[in-house]
C-alpha cells in the first residue's frame, strides 16, 4: 500500500504537466473553437528557451528569474504568431482544417527547435525546490506537491477570471455564440487572441517547471498533448476545473499502472513489462470520457459559415490512369535505381493517402488510425507468410481481412464519435496500437519481423526479382509494376466511388449527418462502409510496405508518422485522387524528398519544416490543396474557352462569372446537382 | 515530413551502443574472470592489461601489412562502402569521421591497399527505414564496392540487410541494429549486446560478490533487448534479478529505481542513455543508494555530464573496447596519436563510435592487403573475414566469427570494466572477462 501511495505521489508531477497542457487546450478552445494539437509544442519551445537562457547556449547566461521571464515571453510570442498567422486567417474553415493547421504548427515548431537547438535531448535545470518530504512513511520529492499545487492555483485563477471578469464574460459569450457576441460589440478575434496568449502562457510556464521531470526534446512535451486531450475531453473542452483534476488524475493513474506492471504477478512480454499500458490507459479514458460526456463537442455559433474542401466529380478516369501508368512503367525501367525506388515509395504513399481521401475527403472524418491499420496488415502478413506458409496473394489478402475488420470496428465506434473528437480518439488509439500492439513480441516485437517476397506461379514479383531496370540494379521494376497495378486499381476505384450512389451518400453525410438521415441516407451504413473501404486501402499499403522492405517494424507506423501523412494529404488535396498522387510524391523517401536530397542536399529536419509550413500555407491560401487548385484552374480555363467559342453568354449559368464556375464546379458537377 | 518516434530512435541508439558494453578481445591470455576481488564498484582492481604485447595493436603498419608511405594516386582506388546513421536525433557521425580518418591514415601513411588508394562510398541513414534500403541499393549497385563497413546502423538495418542479403560482406564494429547479429556474411568484431552482457554476471559474481541485482532500463526496443541479455547474464551467474523499464521521455526515475529494488540490491545496472542516465543517477542520490552501479558506456556522454552539473557519475563502466580515455592503454595511445595525425578532432576521438569506425577500416585494410588489390571481390573478402582471428584495433586480441549459431555475425563476447573516478579519470578494474560459464 505504501508503494502504491508513493507512486501516486510521484505521478503528481506528470499529472500537473498534463493538467497544465489540458488547461491550455481548453482555454484555446473556449477562445477560438480550435483544438490546438500544438499546445504541448509551445511548452516545449518555452522549456528549450529556458534551458538555452540558463546554460549559455546563446553565449550568455541569465539568472533564473529573467530566464523564466524570457522563456514565457517566447511562449507568448509563439502564441501571438500562431494566432495572427494561422488561427485568425483560418476562422472561416472547418474544425477539421483548424485541427490540421494546429498539426502544421506542431510540425513547424518541432522542426524549428531541432534546427535551432540541435537534435540532442537536453537536461533542463529545475526551478522548484529539490528537497524531499516524508509523509506516511514514504519519502517523495517536494517538487511534485509544488507542481500540482501550482496547476490547481492556475486553474482557480483562470476559472475565477472567466467567471467574474469582463474578459471571461466576453470569452463565454463568444464561445456560446460568436454572432451574438459580435452584435454585442465584442470582437471574436480579440477574444481569440487573448485566450491563445493565455494558453501559451500557461503551457509555457508548465513546460519550464515540469521540464526537469521529462527530458527536453522535440517529442516528449509535444506528445503530452495526447493525455491532455483526454483530460480536456472529460472537461467537454469547457470546464477548467475538470480538465485540471482529470489531468492530475491521469498522471497519478499512469504512475500506479506503471508500478503494477513491474510486479511479478503482472503479465509480461518476453520477460519485460507489457508495453504501452499507459497509452492504453489514456485511450481507455478517452473512450470513457466520450461515453460519459457524450460524443459531441460544444458547438459555437460561428460568425462565418464554414466551408469544407470541394470534392469535384471526376470526369475522365481511364485515359489519365492509362497514360499515367504507361509513364510510370517506362520510368520504372528507365530511371536509375534510386529514383526507381523513390517512385515505388511514392506509389505506396499514394495508396495510404487514398485511404484518407475516402475517410476524410469524402466522409469528413479524420482517423489517425489509418497508418496503424496499415501496420496491422503488415504484421499479420508476416505471420501468415512466415509462420503459416501461406503463399502470395492469399497471404496479402488474408492480412487485409483482419485489418479491414479493425477499421470497420473503428467505424462502428465512429457512429457516436465524429469530427475532431474522432481525430483525438484515433490519435490516442494509434499511439496505443503503436506501443501496446506493434512493440509486443507476440504480434510484432522490437526487432521487427520478416516478410518474404511475393511470388506468383513461380515468378518473383519482389524488389529482388531478376528483371532489373536499365542500370541492372535493385530494386526490380517488377515490384514497381506490382505496386503500380495496386495503386492504379485503387485510385480508379476511389475516383469511381465518388461517382456512385455510395459516394454521393458519403458527401451527404460529410455535409450534414442529420440532413442526410432526413433525406433517407443510412448514415450508419455509409460510415461503416467508408471506414471499411478506407481500411482496406490502408491495409493494402501495409502489405506493400512489408514487401518493399522485406520486413515490418513498428518504427514505420508511428502516430506521428500518421499525422505527417495527414499533413501531406491536406497539402496534396485530401478530397481528390490526384491529391493523393501529389501527397504520395511528397511522402517519406518519395520522389520529391529524394530529389531534394540528391540535388540540393535538403533532408531531414528541413523537410519537416517545409512540410509543416506548407500545410499551414495550404490551409490558409488554398484549402482545397494543390490538386483542388489545379482543378479550379482547369475548370476556369475550360469555361473561358467555352465562352470564347460560343460567343456572348446567353444565360448566367454558362458564364465564367456564374456561381457554378466561381465555385470551380464542372459541367459534370452541375449535372449531378441537377439530378 | 519524415517523422519518426524519438523514443524509439533513442532506444535504438542505446541498443546500438549497448553492445559496446561488452566488446573486448578474447585476449589470448585474458579469457578468464579476473582473479582480483572487491566489494564495491570502485574498490576492486585487476590487472589492467592481460593481452600479450603482440595482441595489442599499436603498430598499424605491421598490422595492415602495408608499405610505409603514401598510396599511389595514379592507381585505381579500392572502394569500401560505408553506411551509418547520422544527421538526425541519435545518430553517431563520429563513426564516419573515424572511418574517414582511418582511410586518410591508410592512404597517407600505410601505402594504401597494395599501393592503391582506399576510398569510401558513404551512405547515411537519417531517420527512416527507407533510407536503409536506399543505402543497401546504392552500395550493392556500386560495382566498385566489394565490401561494406558499417558504423552505428541501429536504424534501417532490416531493409539494408534485406537488400544486401550477403551478396557483399559487411564488417561492423558493434552489431547494434536488431537484424545485424543474424545478417548473412556480416562480421561484428566487437560483438553484440546479448553475447556481451553476460560479462556483467561474471563481474557482479566474482568481483562484487553480489547476490541480487536491480536492472533499470529504458523501455525502448534496443534497451529491452539489452536488459534481457543483462538479466540472463546476471542470472546465469547465480544472482537474483529484478528488471524494470521506464519510458524514454521520463527523467524523473525515483519510481522505476524504487520498483527495481535498488534500495536493497547488491548491484545496480542502469541501461539507458542521456536523460535516462541522469535520471537514474539523481534518483539513486535522492534515495541514498550507495551500492555499486555497473553501467554501460552509454552513460558516458557529454549530455549526462551536463545534466549532472558538469561531470559523469562515478560509476563502474563495462566496455567492449579499450576506452580512448584510458591513457594508460597502449592501443589507446596509438589510436589517439594516429587519428589526430589523420585529422580526427579531440572531441570526436573520445566518442565511442569513432574508434570503432577507425578499427573497422583498419581491419579492412589488413584483409584487403592480404588478398591483394587485384583479387578483391565480395567472395574473396568474405572468405578472408570468415578466417579473421584478430587482434582487433582497440578491441579483442582474438575473435571467432560464427561461434554462435543463433547470431553468426557475432565474433566476440568479452568486456572489461573501468571505474570512473571523476574529472575525466578512468581506472581499469578488470581484465577482459567472459560471460559466466
Amino acid at each position: 500500500m505504501e508503494q502504491i501511495l508513493l507512486f501516486a505521489v510521484l505521478g503528481l508531477g506528470q499529472g500537473a504537466l498534463i493538467a497544465g497542457i489540458a488547461l491550455g487546450v481548453v482555454v484555446t478552445y473556449r477562445g477560438s473553437g480550435i483544438i490546438n494539437l500544438s499546445t504541448g509544442a509551445v511548452a516545449m519551445v518555452a522549456a528549450y528557451a529556458f534551458w538555452a537562457l540558463t546554460t549559455g547556449f546563446f553565449e550568455f547566461t541569465l539568472p533564473v528569474g529573467p530566464a523564466l521571464a524570457g522563456a514565457l515571453a517566447v511562449a507568448v510570442a509563439v502564441g501571438v504568431l500562431t494566432e495572427v498567422a494561422v488561427f485568425k486567417p483560418l476562422r472561416t474553415v472547418s474544425p477539421l482544417a483548424k485541427l490540421a493547421a494546429s498539426l502544421g504548427i506542431l510540425l513547424t515548431l518541432q522542426a524549428t527547435v531541432l534546427l535551432v537547438f540541435g537534435v540532442q535531448p537536453q537536461q533542463a535545470p529545475s526551478i522548484l525546490p529539490a528537497g524531499t518530504v516524508t509523509m506516511l512513511g514514504i519519502t517523495t520529492p517536494s517538487d511534485r506537491f509544488v507542481l500540482a499545487g501550482l496547476v490547481v492555483v492556475i486553474a482557480l485563477v483562470l476559472g475565477s477570471s472567466y467567471r467574474w471578469s469582463r474578459f471571461g464574460l466576453a470569452t463565454r459569450a463568444a464561445a456560446e455564440n460568436e454572432q451574438a457576441a459580435l452584435l454585442a460589440g465584442l470582437s471574436p478575434n480579440s477574444v481569440s487572441m487573448a485566450n491563445t496568449l493565455l494558453a501559451a502562457l500557461v503551457a509555457g510556464l508548465l513546460g519550464v517547471l515540469a521540464a526537469p521531470i521529462v527530458q527536453v526534446d522535440s517529442m516528449t512535451l509535444p506528445l503530452q498533448v495526447v493525455p491532455a486531450l483526454a483530460a480536456a475531453l472529460f472537461a467537454g473542452f469547457t470546464s477548467l476545473w475538470i480538465a485540471c483534476t482529470a489531468g492530475i488524475l491521469i498522471g497519478v493513474l499512469q504512475s500506479i499502472v506503471y508500478y503494477l506492471s513491474t510486479q511479478s504477478w503482472f503479465p509480461t512480454d518476453n520477460g519485460n513489462a507489457m508495453p504501452g499500458l499507459q497509452q492504453l490507459l489514456v485511450f481507455a479514458l478517452m473512450v470513457v470520457a466520450l461515453y460519459v460526456r457524450g460524443a459531441g463537442l460544444p458547438r459555437r455559433g460561428e460568425s462565418v459559415e464554414q466551408r469544407l474542401p470541394e470534392v469535384p466529380l471526376p470526369e475522365r478516369l481511364l485515359r489519365p490512369a492509362l497514360i499515367s501508368a504507361a509513364v510510370a512503367v517506362a520510368a520504372l525501367i528507365v530511371l536509375p535505381f534510386d529514383f526507381r525506388q523513390a517512385l515505388t515509395n511514392s506509389m505506396i504513399g499514394m495508396v495510404i493517402v487514398l485511404s484518407y481521401v475516402v475517410i476524410t475527403g469524402y466522409v469528413g472524418q479524420i482517423s489517425v488510425m489509418q497508418l496503424a491499420i496499415s501496420g496491422t496488415a503488415g504484421f499479420v502478413l508476416s505471420h501468415l507468410s512466415v509462420g503459416w506458409g501461406i503463399p502470395f496473394p492469399f497471404s496479402a489478402l488474408g492480412a487485409m481481412v483482419p485489418a479491414t475488420l479493425l477499421g470497420a470496428a473503428a467505424g462502428v465506434s465512429a457512429l457516436r464519435v465524429r469530427g475532431v473528437s474522432l481525430a483525438v480518439v484515433t490519435l490516442a488509439a494509434a499511439l496505443a496500437m503503436e506501443q501496446a500492439l506493434f512493440n509486443n513480441t507476440w504480434f510484432g516485437g522490437t526487432a521487427g519481423v520478416s516478410v518474404p517476397p511475393p511470388r506468383l506461379f513461380g515468378t518473383d514479383l519482389g524488389p529482388k526479382a531478376d528483371f532489373r531496370g536499365l542500370d541492372g540494379n535493385e530494386p526490380s521494376p517488377m515490384f514497381g509494376f506490382l505496386v503500380l497495378a495496386v495503386t492504379v486499381a485503387l485510385g480508379l476505384y476511389v475516383a469511381h466511388l465518388r461517382r456512385t450512389g455510395l459516394g454521393r451518400r458519403m458527401l451527404a453525410v460529410r455535409s450534414n449527418e442529420r440532413a442526410a438521415a432526413a433525406a433517407g441516407v443510412d448514415v450508419r451504413a455509409v460510415k461503416i462502409a467508408a471506414f471499411a473501404i478506407s481500411s482496406f486501402i490502408a491495409s493494402a499499403a501495409g502489405t506493400l510496405y512489408g514487401y518493399n522492405f522485406g520486413s515490418i517494424s513498428a518504427a514505420r507506423f508511428t502516430a506521428l508518422a500518421a499525422l505527417g501523412l495527414i499533413g501531406f494529404a491536406y497539402i496534396g488535396g485530401i478530397t481528390m485522387v490526384s491529391g493523393a498522387v501529389i501527397a504520395g510524391l511528397m511522402s517519406t523517401e518519395a520522389l520529391l524528398p529524394h530529389a531534394l536530397d540528391k540535388w540540393f542536399g535538403i533532408k531531414g529536419t528541413w523537410a519537416l519544416l517545409f512540410g509543416g509550413v506548407s500545410l499551414i500555407v495550404t490551409l490558409i491560401a488554398n484549402p482545397d490543396g494543390i490538386a483542388g487548385a489545379a482543378h479550379r484552374r482547369r475548370t476556369a480555363k475550360r469555361a473561358k474557352r467555352a465562352a470564347a467559342t460560343t460567343g456572348p453568354p446567353s444565360d448566367s449559368a454558362s458564364t465564367v462569372g456564374s456561381p457554378e464556375i466561381r465555385l470551380g464546379r464542372t459541367a459534370a458537377d452541375a449535372k449531378e446537382v441537377a439530378s | 515530413m519524415p517523422v519518426t518516434s524519438r523514443p524509439l530512435r533513442l532506444g535504438l541508439v542505446s541498443a546500438a551502443m549497448a553492445p559496446l558494453l561488452g566488446v573486448a578481445a578474447c585476449g589470448g591470455s585474458g579469457t578468464n574472470a579476473p582473479a582480483s576481488t572487491g566489494t564495491s564498484g570502485g574498490g576492486s582492481s585487476a590487472k589492467a592489461e592481460s593481452r600479450q604485447a603482440s595482441d595489442v595493436v599499436t603498430d598499424y603498419l605491421a598490422y595492415v601489412g602495408g608499405k610505409a608511405g603514401k598510396a599511389d594516386a595514379g592507381l585505381e582506388p579500392v572502394t569500401l562502402g560505408w553506411v551509418n546513421v547520422e544527421g538526425g536525433p541519435g545518430g553517431n557521425p563520429e563513426a564516419t569521421l573515424g572511418a574517414r580518418a582511418a582511410v586518410k591514415y591508410v592512404n597517407d601513411t600505410l601505402g594504401g591497399i597494395g599501393g592503391h588508394p582506399l576510398k569510401l562510398n558513404v551512405c547515411t541513414v537519417v531517420s527512416a527505414e527507407e533510407e536503409g534500403q536506399k543505402c543497401g541499393q546504392q552500395l550493392l549497385g556500386d560495382k566498385e564496392v566489394s565490401a561494406i563497413g558499417a558504423g552505428n546502423l541501429y536504424l534501417g538495418d532490416a531493409s539494408f540487410n534485406s537488400v544486401i542479403a550477403g551478396k557483399k560482406p559487411v564488417l561492423v564494429g558493434v552489431a547494434t541494429g536488431p537484424t545485424m547479429p543474424t545478417a548473412k556474411n556480416t562480421f561484428s568484431t566487437f560483438g553484440d549486446l546479448p553475447h556481451i552482457f553476460g560479462t556483467w554476471g561474471t563481474y557482479a559474481r566474482d568481483v562484487l560478490k553480489a547476490k541480487t541485482a536491480a536492472v533499470i532500463h529504458t523501455n525502448t526496443p534496443g534497451d529491452k533487448i539489452a536488459s534481457g541479455a543483462a538479466v540472463k547474464g546476471l542470472e546465469a551467474a547465480g544472482l537474483k534479478v529484478k528488471s524494470v523499464g521506464f519510458d524514454a521521455q521520463s527523467t524523473d526515475l525515483i519510481g522505476p529505481v524504487t520498483a527495481a529494488g535498488a534500495n536493497t540490491a547488491d548491484v545496480v545496472v542502469p541501461i539507458s542513455i542521456g536523460g535516462g542516465c541522469v535520471g537514474i543517477a539523481k534518483a539513486l542520490k535522492q534515495l541514498s543508494v550507495t551500492k555499486p552501479v555497473v553501467s554501460t558506456p552509454l552513460c558516458m556522454s557529454p549530455d549526462v555530464a551536463q545534466g549532472l552539473g558538469g561531470d559523469l557519475p562515478t560509476w563502474t563502466y563495462g566496455v567492449a573496447q579499450t576506452l580512448p580515455m584510458d591513457s594508460s592503454a597502449a592501443d589507446s595511445q596509438a589510436f589517439l596519436k594516429a587519428s589526430a595525425q589523420a585529422g580526427l578532432g579531440k572531441d570526436d576521438q573520445s566518442k565511442v563510435f569513432a574508434p570503432l569506425g577507425w578499427s573497422t577500416v583498419l581491419t579492412y585494410a589488413k584483409v584487403l592487403n592480404a588478398i591483394g588489390p587485384d583479387k578483391i571481390t565480395p567472395a574473396s573478402v568474405t572468405e578472408q573475414l570468415k578466417k579473421f582471428p584478430g587482434p582487433v584495433v582497440m578491441g579483442a586480441a582474438e575473435v571467432k566469427c560464427g561461434k554462435y549459431p543463433d547470431a553468426p555475425a557475432v565474433c566476440n563476447d568479452q568486456a572489461r570494466f573501468y571505474q570512473y573516478e571523476g574529472k575525466g579519470q578512468f581506472k581499469p578494474l578488470t581484465d577482459w572477462i567472459r560471460p559466466p560459464r
